[in-house]
């Protein structure tokens, strides 16, 4: 198995300004030093000729990376004298932004992932009392919301899509904040399911409803000529067309096989939600090939007889090493509502140009 | 869909990968399993021939052929 390009999440820090339930990542006082990061430098490129990459793509990860700027500045200085392709992208929830930042960030072509929860935020994504949750005259934000109205206009210099985590508590929301993203000028809202075993039976069947629901909303909006995408349906198309086309891909996601973590100390992990719990550290003898074969999708027993084997990725690499090495159940469940409507969102949209074009753009982008 | 990224293609070689597919070249017509069986909750239509024939349509009509 071959791969381009290397995935570098680099831990900038565990801090974040927010305490958002659902985070897998400690909210502690440890940050990243460019001491930590010059010295383990030679160990990515020493990764990146063992995993037999050439290119590499590194996200700022946190905690909040913003709440360690400088660095993200060192960083992007080293590794931009790097002679291969260098794609660096900041994983961000964008509430520190400033006028000052955002010009670094244009001027440094370092592109931005938005993690934005939609209408619900202010109970999902609550913010900690700190200075950076203040505005300019030392007022404090009354939520996220309020804060983001602040920012909006610098925030979408960056970048008019946003990462949304689904879970059990928010996906009756999906229709809503669908609606709520539009309003807010949003034109891709990556919806994004917990691919963690948390989905109880009732969860299932009620989410099973939401995705239909969410399905037709998809489909009114788009005949009533407002653009916007949405991430499971997108990715779920762009999956099939390829599996379909090519045959199953060979990987499920670059956790340990073509990419790496490296945490705020300079340890290495296969991603964050290792580190998280300091599971599979990285040493020095990492072996790429042989954990590529061992989280290869078709090698799961359970995925041989699946009849959406070619279009699916098995979802998360974490979740299933902690699931005996197998795919979790209420995740394929999931997948396959996913898929179904993906499917009946393409049959029922093949004469609506806004959706011929987003098709399209999904190969474009890849061209 | 940075998790495609390694396997590229462009829009004129996608139309030709999808008439091999839509002759069976890919793995369409494989059986679908009982759902009962495999202890899924529910019954999936999940359709790939009509599926690639939606997205052949899709590409016909943006390239106007």
């Amino acid at each position: 198995m071959s791969f381009k390009t290397f995935t570098l999440e680099v831990q900038t820090t565990q801090k974040c300004n927010l305490g958002c339930p659902y985070c897998y990542v400690a909210n502690r006082d440890i940050h990243m030093t460019p001491e930590i990061f010059d010295k383990s430098f030679e160990r990515i490129i020493q990764m990146m000729e063992s995993s037999k990459t050439s290119e590499l793509n590194l996200s700022f990860f946190g905690g909040e990376p913003l709440l360690n700027f400088e660095l993200i500045k060192h960083i992007t200085n080293r590794v931009r004298k790097l002679p291969i392709k260098t794609t660096l992208v900041l994983i961000s929830n964008m509430t520190m932004i400033t006028e000052e930042i955002s010009d670094w960030l244009l001027e440094n072509n370092v592109g931005v992932s938005w993690s934005f929860d939609g209408m619900g935020s202010d109970e999902s994504r609550p913010l900690l009392p700190m200075l950076e949750n203040q505005d300019k005259s030392g007022v404090p934000y009354k939520g996220i919301l309020d804060l983001y109205d602040d920012k909006k206009d610098l925030i979408l210099r960056h970048s008019d899509g946003c990462k949304v985590m689904i879970w059990s508590g928010n996906m009756h929301q999906m229709v809503d904040n669908l609606d709520f993203f539009i309003d807010w000028g949003i034109g891709h809202a990556d919806y994004s399911i917990v691919r963690d075993d948390v989905w109880s039976k009732d969860d299932l069947v009620a989410f099973r409803g939401h995705i239909i629901d969410l399905a037709d909303a998809y489909i009114d909006r788009l005949n009533k000529g407002i653009n916007i995408g949405i991430g499971l349906f997108a990715l779920a198309t762009a999956d099939s067309i390829i599996g379909l086309t090519q045959g199953k891909r060979n990987f499920g996601c670059f956790a340990g096989i073509n990419g790496a973590n490296m945490t705020p100390t300079g340890d290495f992990y296969p991603c964050a939600r290792f580190a998280s719990k300091s599971l599979m550290k990285m040493e020095e003898d990492y072996d790429f090939q042989y954990w590529a074969e061992q989280f290869k999708p078709i090698n799961y027993d359970k995925c041989k007889t699946c009849d959406i084997v070619d279009v699916c990725n098995a979802g998360c690499t974490f979740s299933q090493v902690r699931n005996d090495n197998k795919p979790v159940d209420s995740v394929c469940e999931l997948f396959h509502m996913i898929q179904e409507q993906a499917m009946r969102v393409t049959h029922e949209l093949r004469d609506n140009p806004i959706y011929q074009q987003q098709v399209l753009s999904y190969f474009k982008e890849n061209r | 869909m940075s998790c495609n990224e390694d396997t590229n293609i462009t829009i004129d070689e996608l139309e030709d990968m999808l008439q091999e597919a839509k002759k069976g070249r890919a793995k369409v017509d494989k059986q679908y399993v009982d759902y009962k069986d495999k202890g899924q909750l529910f019954e999936y239509k999940i359709d790939f021939n009509e599926f690639l024939e939606d997205i052949d349509y899709i590409l016909k009509a943006q390239n106007g052929k």
